[in-house]
């Protein structure tokens, strides 16, 4: 029994192995389903990693994407029933728990990021509105220099910094969504998952809950750390070196602060090749230092 | 016979002789010299043989060092699997990723072969146990680390395989610890699996206590599908973890009804869960009366007691005066004494 048992024991630590590097195998088997070139803003150094890296000395990059309800207004009641969310029922037990039940999931899909595309733009342009906005309050003193100044200062270099990975829209067959967008240089389709969010008021006529509205949101992509192998993490501490920045990782304790905060202004310092596989499972091709994109000011519509 | 039937036997022995030291001292009629020395010297060579056979426990010092050993043992496993995760996630960013990948494997095979080999050395079983519960960390961290190194979603399967590991090694060298193991990991998949059931994403599985009201049930009733003649104690972790699954769900939507599947209003389902809670706890009790399974009772009368509490809480606490809302359960605890010295009685008289 006892060495039946180990025996047995071997044999599925062996087994299991093979499964996780052979699905990996798969994965990047005749190379990369899609492939794009992102920046510093969209894959970032670990934000915390100076208190990390004595106890972890692994290095990831994170993918970071825009997950504000106020960009998915694409995500309502339509796309809902087209990914199979059975709504009608969904409200019922909304009404039935006397809305105490705001939200359901969360659920897997596929979801497409735009990258620097009309969503960033749209977005884009609503922040530089209202930076006008508190120029006009400032001219108008509703709005005192400093504070304006410092309002501003925050925006703008949150502008400069902000990733450009916008989600526009979801399905439940990738393949379906890759017809729809075949730029694989602006558009990346990866695995995610969402939540229904149902808004509700009490209907006092009728002395029921009354549902107002119900909208998803994208709650997270699957795989947003992207692990960096050894030498690529060499080439992109030679890489931040060289642009001026401390040395980010390994046992130095590195500092793994968002780029801007001194150093050369708040352009990104490294861009990186990402590659997705047949099972959606990323993994980072190469890095190399970034390549120049325009510096001017997000008033110049940069 | 198996190490507890021997155990069971060699407290026996140990009893009878006190006993009968008793009965000497008290000058009533014992056994004639011959008699008791034919019996004594059977005892001494059975014990020398369960001793040898079954590394039992045959005095009282030794009951006690075995358990100091156990809790050692524990500890040491646990002190070990951590130095091995921060040993590793120390030096990983140091070496490749070949090396990596030879490393993360190579640690559970060898820490399995280490268990195997103590094992037939040391019939005490606190060494391989340590070394099982090592092999178990490092098959955690093996499949964890290669997860991250090739940026794999995290999948409920994951769960599956350490289960299988840990309840491999724990039936081939009968560990105990091991056992809890794999079976929280069991339940950790199951509960996963019949989230996503439901369509929600699986790592979201907590949200919804009633995966783990489904996941428990399936592990109380494993010792009723696979009988355990030659592991007799094991079947008691089974009950006692899929009890406790489900008592605890019970009792978190007894207090907190919006986190139910069920479609009605969220009072209606925690007045559903507190009745359903105490005919669970107070059928525990009884149950293990009844087949002498005394965890099942302790649990029982244990969680009876916790939803009555959170039940006066509900009632009284805002408008009672809190010395006689004290008063009242502590009067409730001594009604409770009462009612399990009586059955505590009963039980006595049937036997």
């Amino acid at each position: 029994m006892r060495t039946k048992g180990v025996i047995a024991a071997l044999a599925l630590i062996v087994v299991a192995n093979i499964g996780v590097l052979a699905g990996s195998v798969y994965n990047r088997s005749g190379g990369p389903w899609q492939k794009i070139t992102l920046t510093e803003r969209e894959l970032a150094l670990p934000r915390y990693y100076a208190f990390l890296s004595r106890e972890d000395s692994g290095m990831f990059l994170q993918l970071r994407y825009y997950s504000g309800s106020s960009e998915q207004s694409w995500f309502g009641r339509d796309k809902l029933e087209d990914l199979g969310f059975d709504v009608p029922k969904h409200i019922k037990e909304v009404q039935a728990k006397r809305g105490e039940l705001r939200s359901f999931g969360p659920q897997k899909v596929f979801v497409v990021l735009e990258y620097d595309g009309e969503a960033w733009k749209s977005y884009r342009d609503r922040v530089l509105e209202n930076m006008e906005e508190i120029r006009k309050n400032m001219e108008d003193g509703a709005l005192s220099r400093d504070a304006g100044d410092r309002r501003l200062s925050i925006i703008e270099k949150t502008l400069l910094e902000t990733t450009r990975l916008f989600p526009i829209d979801a399905s439940l067959d990738p393949e379906k969504l890759r017809n729809t967008y075949p730029d694989m240089g602006r558009y990346l389709i990866v695995p995610a998952s969402y939540r229904v969010i149902v808004d509700t008021k009490w209907d006092v006529e009728h002395g029921e809950v009354q549902v107002t509205d119900i909208k998803g949101l994208i709650q997270e992509v699957l795989v947003t750390r992207l692990h960096l192998s050894k030498s690529m993490r060499l080439d992109l501490d030679q890489i931040i070196r060289q642009a001026g920045e401390p040395e980010t990782a390994g046992g130095s304790g590195g500092k793994g602060r968002l780029f801007g905060a001194g150093g050369k202004g708040n352009a990104p310092r490294y861009e990186a090749v990402v590659g997705y596989g047949k099972r959606f499972e990323p993994w980072i091709i190469g890095v190399v230092p970034f390549s120049g994109e325009r510096r001017s000011s997000p008033v110049e519509g940069g | 016979m198996n190490r507890e039937d021997a155990q069971k036997r060699s407290d026996r022995i140990k009893a009878f002789r006190e006993e009968l030291e008793t009965l000497f001292q008290e000058k009533v009629a014992v056994p004639s010299s011959k008699d008791l020395a034919a019996i004594l010297k059977h005892h001494e060579e059975l014990l020398e043989h369960l001793a040898k056979d079954f590394d039992v426990d045959t005095t009282g010092v030794q009951k006690q060092m075995s358990w100091g050993m156990r809790v050692v043992s524990f500890l040491g496993s646990l002190a070990l699997s951590a130095a091995v995760f921060f040993f590793f996630y120390r030096i990983w960013g140091h070496i490749t990723t070949p090396v990596q990948i030879f490393l993360l494997i190579v640690a559970p095979l060898s820490m399995t072969f280490a268990a195997w080999s103590a094992s037939r050395k040391d019939s005490s079983r606190s060494f391989s146990q340590v070394c099982g519960v090592l092999s178990l960390a490092c098959f955690i961290l093996n499949i964890a680390v290669l997860g991250r190194i090739f940026n794999v979603a995290p999948s409920p399967n994951a769960f599956l395989v350490w289960s299988a590991l840990a309840l491999i090694l724990a039936y081939s060298m009968e560990l105990h610890l091991l056992l809890v193991a794999g079976i929280l990991c069991l339940m950790g998949y199951l509960s996963a699996t019949v989230g996503t059931w439901s369509g929600i994403y699986w790592i979201s599985f907590g949200e919804r206590p009633e995966n783990f009201i489904a996941a428990g049930t399936v592990i109380f009733a494993i010792p009723f599908v696979f009988k355990h003649r030659t592991y007799p104690l094991f079947p008691r972790y089974y009950r006692l973890t899929g009890m406790l699954a489900v008592l605890i769900a019970t009792l978190i939507l007894a207090n907190w009804g919006r986190a139910s599947y069920l479609p009605l209003d969220h009072k209606f389902i925690e007045y559903l869960y507190q009745t359903l809670g105490f005919i669970l706890s107070a059928g525990l009790v009884f149950v293990g009366i009844r087949y002498k399974w005394s965890g099942m009772t302790n649990l029982g009368s244990t969680f009876f007691t916790i939803l009555l509490y959170t039940k006066f809480y509900d009632w009284w606490w805002n408008w009672l005066p809190k010395y006689l809302f004290f008063l009242l359960i502590g009067l409730t605890a001594i009604l409770l004494l009462l009612v399990l010295k009586r059955i505590r009685t009963s039980a006595t008289g049937a036997t």
